[in-house]
């Protein structure tokens, strides 16, 4: 046995279910840190958006320029433009037909709002779940790589008659390895979890309210 | 859709540059800590030169004559040494016999000393021996007193051991006495109580007897009314055993003594039957008295 256990070392002498742990605690870390990256941005850019919206939104007197503008834009809407577009959209359309009742064009406006908040809720939290799964099975995954190492390393001190420490030392180093990179993987995805969970919850509740004191604008419009 | 994908694999890129530094610094750092520079091992080199073999010779003779000068010089050193060590033998007898001189007067003083500290020991015993035979005396005294007075006070122990003694013979006697008097009181307190159960058993037999008779008049006058006499001669009468149930239902009825016409025997045994359930007490003690009731029957 030499001397030398440097981390490579022990990685290329470890056994093949053990290696395949780690390759896939390596991926799962990869994509995990992949996700966070990704979504941190989609969800700074969707605050930005948000806060530029809403400034345009309160500065304007008539409505209908900022509809056609947003509507007639290259880039598609996003986030609050495209609440506010839905709505707009069918309480302009429900206008313009006779003999309709203020409250219903109201209640079709707002599910019409409702319906495009609820997609946006969901591209705004797909791939958390995955965070989480990561977060929250790949220390297992690590714990099952390492109980298998020292199951086989053990197994090997039970053939020889006189057994030493510096026998079994290197095959347990080895095996906790495999926990390691689990810890390594799940720690940052369960933060960006928590801390994603909590943007998304609060960006829904600042759609929520637009699209509340939209409706409320919009009641004034349909019943003067 | 494009735009994702960008973002994505831009994402994906930073990802991996992140772990491979990761790796990087961990592979680096854990190789700097855990393996100590493995010592070096020593090597004796040869150092070799080529040189002719005349010079080779020259220098052979200079270094034999070098060792001749050596060994002389070493041969008169050794001699010197000698010399040196002979004087020194000499003064290290001289010195010798000096210690013998010492060492025999330091014995006789040694001796003296033992001779006095021998006589200083027996004068010692002596005494020793004297205050042991005064010890000795004092002690036997001593005990000879206690013992006396050991006898005294077993003597008036055993006094008051029997004092005791008597005192709880006495108590004993007392207690029997007073355990036999509550015995008797106890039994006659018995039959007075067994007397009373029994006159409130007769009293409450009476009672219940009274009241079965009320209720076997009761039944038979509600068998009467079911009974069918169209038909049949007057005078005729039969005993009819009745087993009750609870509510006064009938659940078995035979008659004991026949009254010879079977159509009686028949009509009777019907007649018990419909007029169930019959008048029963509800006491279930005294249901239990009629539970097999055996009824004379006359229409």
């Amino acid at each position: 046995m030499t001397a030398e256990h440097s981390i490579l070392d022990l990685i290329l002498n470890a056994s093949l279910l053990v290696q395949l742990v780690m390759l896939i605690l390596v991926m799962a870390s990869i994509i995990s840190w992949t996700m966070i990256f990704n979504k941190r941005k989609l969800l700074k850019d969707a605050r930005k958006h948000a806060t530029v919206f809403e400034d345009q939104f309160w500065s304007v007197d008539d409505l209908s320029p900022l509809y056609t503008r947003i509507s007639n834009s290259r880039y598609e809407p996003t986030g609050m433009e495209k609440i506010f577009e839905a709505g707009f959209k069918e309480f302009v359309r429900l206008q313009k037909q006779e003999r309709i009742d203020a409250d219903v064009i109201l209640d079709g406006a707002q599910r019409s709002m409702r319906i495009a908040m609820n997609k946006e809720m969901d591209d705004l939290e797909t791939n958390l779940s995955f965070l989480a799964t990561v977060g929250s099975t790949s220390p297992y995954i690590g714990l099952f790589g390492t109980v298998w190492g020292i199951m086989n390393s053990f197994q090997a001190l039970g053939m020889v008659q006189q057994a030493t420490i510096a026998m079994v030392a290197p095959g347990i180093s080895e095996a906790l390895i495999a926990t390691a990179m689990g810890l390594f993987a799940a720690i940052p995805a369960v933060i960006a979890y928590n801390r994603f969970s909590y943007d998304v919850e609060r960006l829904i509740n600042r759609y929520d309210n637009f699209m509340e004191e939209f409706a409320s604008i919009l009641h004034r419009h349909a019943h003067s | 859709m494009s735009k994702g994908w960008l973002l994505t694999s831009r994402s994906l890129l930073f990802s991996v540059v992140l772990h491979v530094v990761i790796a990087a610094i961990l592979l680096f750092s854990f190789n700097f800590s855990s393996t100590p520079p493995a010592p070096k091992p020593k090597v004796n080199i040869v150092k070799a030169t080529s040189v002719d073999k005349e010079q080779v010779e020259l220098e052979l003779k200079r270094l034999a004559d070098q060792e001749q000068a050596k060994k002389q010089a070493e041969i008169d050193r050794q001699k010197a040494i000698e010399k040196k060590a002979a004087e020194v033998e000499r003064k290290l007898k001289q010195e010798q016999k000096k210690l013998a001189e010492i060492k025999k007067k330091k014995e006789q003083e040694i001796k003296k000393k033992k001779q006095a500290e021998l006589k200083r020991k027996q004068e010692e015993k002596k005494q020793k021996e004297l205050e042991k035979k005064r010890k000795l005396e004092l002690e036997e005294k001593k005990k000879e007193e206690a013992e006396k007075k050991r006898l005294a006070e077993e003597k008036k122990r055993k006094e008051e051991e029997r004092k005791q003694k008597e005192a709880e013979a006495k108590r004993l006697e007392e207690e029997r006495r007073k355990k036999e008097e509550a015995e008797k009181k106890l039994a006659a307190e018995k039959a007075l109580q067994e007397q009373l159960e029994a006159e409130q058993q007769a009293l409450q037999e009476q009672q219940d007897a009274k009241e079965i008779d009320i209720y076997t008049r009761a039944i038979s006058r509600s068998i009467r009314d079911e009974f069918i006499t169209t038909g049949l001669p007057e005078g005729l009468s039969c005993v009819i055993r009745i087993r009750l149930l609870d509510g006064g239902k009938v659940a078995d009825v035979s008659i004991i003594e026949s009254s010879g016409n079977e159509l009686f025997d028949k009509r009777a045994e019907n007649a018990v039957y419909s007029a169930s359930p019959l008048p029963a007490p509800d006491d279930v003690r005294l249901l239990n008295k009629m539970r097999n009731l055996d009824l004379f029957f006359k229409p």
